[in-house]
């Protein structure tokens, strides 16, 4: 599919799959890209090579994807891009080689851009972005960068990863808006979190919906299986798309292969559940002699 | 009626006094006056003064803690929020530790709730930046590790099941 000449228009979307990028991107005629509802993974040349393969590419969309990818930097330089359609999109190490005031145009209400760029790159364009994470990399080169016109445009973001002095850091918090969270880094910390002994780890799981503890596998070896031991379950539908508390998520969880406990199962503000479905969640939750159930807020 | 004091020996030698009903709420304390009777301060090797300040505190300011007054309560969350508000990471893993020797209730809560507050909504990418968490996993294990979280994918409702095998 990543080869056809013939192709001039290629929308496709799924609910949640996870998608790597493919290896190979020739669609020299293509003119139409949507990509929705993925999650996308792999080397971020792959990326590049998949927008770049493309070369009469005129409109480019991409919805509720999250692009996951460690190191480089995504281009976005198409000659005939006409329009970029982001919404809804995480990723990091970003660079776009057009006038980006077209992605503000096109862009309606939800929008989540998470960017890591050097300053110069800052998409100052982006006025209407609600939330962002944007990391900058700070340094004696950019000791003079006047930070107040730099978050001028961005009121909304929610947060910026930011490196650097103490001084530095201060100045950057004084000049952004209070709505927005300065997140310093310390590059070469000790990583104190994966530190910590499973109990704790599992207590702080217990404050957030557990896909992100699920989630959490991906982030290390240490944090690899420590998903399949918790012993507090909270889906809250609040967290997830359109309130859809995907059934294997809580399957994998519930029918973990070891015979550790479960102490508390909540699930909350479910729009469109199955019987059968709470029915075997709620038998496999007392087979693990759970203490605490609480279902609240069910709708179809 | 003047209250009991108990006194608590950091790490480093430095002693902290509080009243005998703030020092309660750690349970490994309270275990430690009661099986031991210290004489000379109850020694807690595992906490430097540093965070052992911290958590005194916390205990002197939770020490009667309002049952039904709403406003009381309020005050106290906000001062919750106050406490932990310019904590470095170092200290906030400290303290969490410190809480967890300790067994004091309240603080492994609020530190644990922070941490998970920072967690919350952010992507794999994030979270490794924020905690500089190193990826140890050669690309196979990631991609194995990630096809294994991928069967957790299928939604619940059935109509949704239904559109989507319909779509491919």
């Amino acid at each position: 599919m990543f080869s056809s000449q013939c192709l001039t228009t290629l929308k496709l979307s799924n609910n949640d799959e996870e998608l790597r990028f493919p290896s190979v991107t020739k669609m020299c005629n293509l003119r139409v890209l949507h990509l929705k509802d993925f999650v996308m993974f792999g080397k971020v040349e792959r990326f590049n090579k998949l927008i770049s393969g493309c070369e009469s590419l005129q409109h480019l969309v991409l919805i509720n994807v999250e692009i996951d990818a460690e190191e480089g930097l995504f281009e976005i330089k198409n000659p005939k891009l006409e329009s970029l359609v982001i919404d809804n999109v995480r990723w990091v190490n970003w660079k776009v080689d057009r006038d980006l005031s077209k992605v503000v145009a096109c862009t309606p209400n939800r929008r989540t851009l998470s960017c890591e760029v050097d300053v110069s790159y800052i998409p100052w364009e982006l006025p209407l972005l609600e939330s962002a994470s944007l990391e900058i990399g700070m340094g004696e080169k950019y000791d003079n960068v006047p930070f107040r016109d730099l978050f001028a445009y961005c009121r909304h973001w929610q947060r910026v990863f930011a490196e650097g002095t103490r001084t530095l850091l201060e100045s950057v918090r004084r000049t952004v808006s209070h709505t927005m969270c300065v997140v310093p880094i310390v590059k070469g910390a000790r990583d104190r979190l994966s530190d910590l002994p499973d109990p704790i780890l599992h207590h702080i799981f217990s404050f957030i919906d557990t896909r992100y503890a699920v989630r959490s596998s991906v982030l290390s070896s240490r944090w690899r299986h420590l998903w399949k031991s918790l012993p507090h379950l909270y889906f809250n539908g609040e967290a997830h798309r359109r309130r859809n508390i995907t059934v294997r998520l809580v399957n994998n969880v519930l029918y973990r292969n070891d015979n550790s406990d479960i102490h508390t199962l909540r699930i909350e503000s479910v729009a469109h559940w199955h019987y059968d479905s709470i029915r075997s969640w709620i038998l496999a939750a007392i087979a693990r002699n759970v203490h605490e159930l609480d279902l609240l807020n069910f709708s179809q | 009626m003047s209250t009991k004091k108990i006194t608590l020996l950091s790490s480093d030698n430095e002693l902290f006094t509080v009243d005998e009903e703030a020092a309660n709420q750690s349970l490994t304390i309270k275990h430690l006056i009661e099986d031991t009777e210290p004489e000379n301060g109850v020694p807690l090797p595992q906490v430097h003064s540093k965070i052992l300040a911290k958590v005194t505190e916390y205990l002197i300011k939770h020490a009667n803690e309002p049952d039904n007054d709403a406003a009381a309560k309020e005050e106290l969350k906000n001062w919750d929020d106050k406490f932990l508000e310019k904590v470095n990471h170092e200290t906030l893993f400290d303290l969490i530790l410190a809480a967890n020797y300790l067994d004091i209730k309240g603080l492994l809560d609020l530190t644990c709730q922070t941490v998970a507050d920072l967690m919350n909504g952010m992507s794999v990418v994030e979270v490794r930046k924020l905690f500089n968490i190193v990826n140890d996993f050669t690309p196979e294990d990631e991609a194995e590790v990630r096809k294994r979280r991928k069967r957790g994918t299928k939604t619940i409702g059935p109509s949704n099941d239904q559109a989507n095998q319909s779509n491919h």
